[in-house]
């Protein structure tokens, strides 16, 4: 009678367990999208570090300053394939440099890049739950 | 007993003091409009009554004619090392005289910059792009110039994004 308490015990948390995972996910795994002026990539942090199979996919933003005239911001994605995006901007207002450093693990992130610059032309983060 | 009663004395005494100066502190920056004449202020502040009293504001036109002063001899400077006539062979008019001042620049430096721009086009167009190149890449482009390393950026960007260079880093390429 005891063991089927403690089995029954242990079910119910197994059961209650998904309870606190609540809420929906949904996978963003990596793109990269080349086109002859411009690119892009779209893709969720978190999809590509603990949903994604391959080790290859990953995608980010990243900030530096010369301390002088500017600070520049970039943005890099790679696929699953292995395809690379990059885009960098030396002149990105306040906007675009506060996207960039609210990047997080619930972030999902899109950039498009000038293909003959390689400057980044748009940048969008977004932070939702529904990443984690 | 008797030490008590004499602590508090001071301590009360320390008080009442430090209210007292306070309050005739204040008094005396806020009492008037016109704490000091205008003869007594510098040339380029002066108080004025404003939203807080005893305030400095900024005389504008003081300032213009320190701003232009400035300029006047910043562009004199810039311009001096500059050829009066057009070097033969080269068309066009002479120095414009709207050209900002630029950053003057040692020999050694500039041969620097140059240098570190010739390397970083170097590991650009090697075609791997490795750990090593991306340490090596940072540092030279710390010791550009800023158009140099717009130009040192959008090589790397575009050499990435066509293919062109291969990347074997840890991470990302940059």
């Amino acid at each position: 009678m005891k063991k089927l308490t403690i089995v029954l015990s242990i079910a119910t948390a197994f059961a209650l367990q998904s309870v606190a995972f609540a809420g929906p996910h949904f996978n963003a795994f990596v793109s990269v999208s080349k086109g002859s002026t411009s690119s892009s990539a779209y893709g969720s942090l978190s999809s590509a570090r603990y949903y994604s199979s391959d080790s290859q996919q990953y995608i980010g933003c990243s900030s530096a300053a010369d301390l002088v005239s500017s600070i520049y911001i970039s943005c890099t994605a790679r696929d699953a394939q292995g395809n690379y995006l990059y885009c960098y901007s030396n002149n990105a207002d306040g906007q675009a440099r506060q996207a960039v450093a609210s990047v997080n693990n619930t972030s999902s992130v899109y950039f498009q890049v000038n293909n003959s610059t390689g400057k980044c032309t748009y940048i969008s983060v977004s932070n939702l739950s529904s990443n984690l | 007993m008797n030490k008590l009663i004499t602590i508090g004395m001071l301590v009360c005494g320390l008080g009442v003091g430090g209210w007292a100066g306070y309050q005739l502190g204040s008094a005396g920056s806020a009492g008037s409009d016109e704490p000091f004449s205008k003869a007594d202020a510098p040339a380029l502040t002066k108080l004025v009554p404003s939203l807080s009293p005893g305030r400095a504001d900024v005389d504008a036109a003081a300032l213009r004619v320190l701003i232009r002063e400035e300029m006047t001899a910043a562009l004199a400077r810039a311009g001096s090392g500059l050829p009066a006539v057009p070097p033969p062979g080269k068309s066009g008019g002479g120095p414009s005289t709207s050209m900002p001042a630029q950053e003057v620049v040692s020999p050694e430096l500039q041969a620097q910059r140059r240098e570190a721009l010739e390397q970083v086009n170097a590991l650009v167009v090697q075609g791997t792009w490795g750990n090593e190149q991306r340490m090596s890449f940072q540092e030279k482009l710390s010791m550009l110039d800023p158009q140099q390393r717009d130009q040192a950026m959008q090589r790397f960007a575009t050499a990435i994004n066509s293919g062109s260079l291969t990347v074997t880093t840890d991470g990302p390429p940059l």
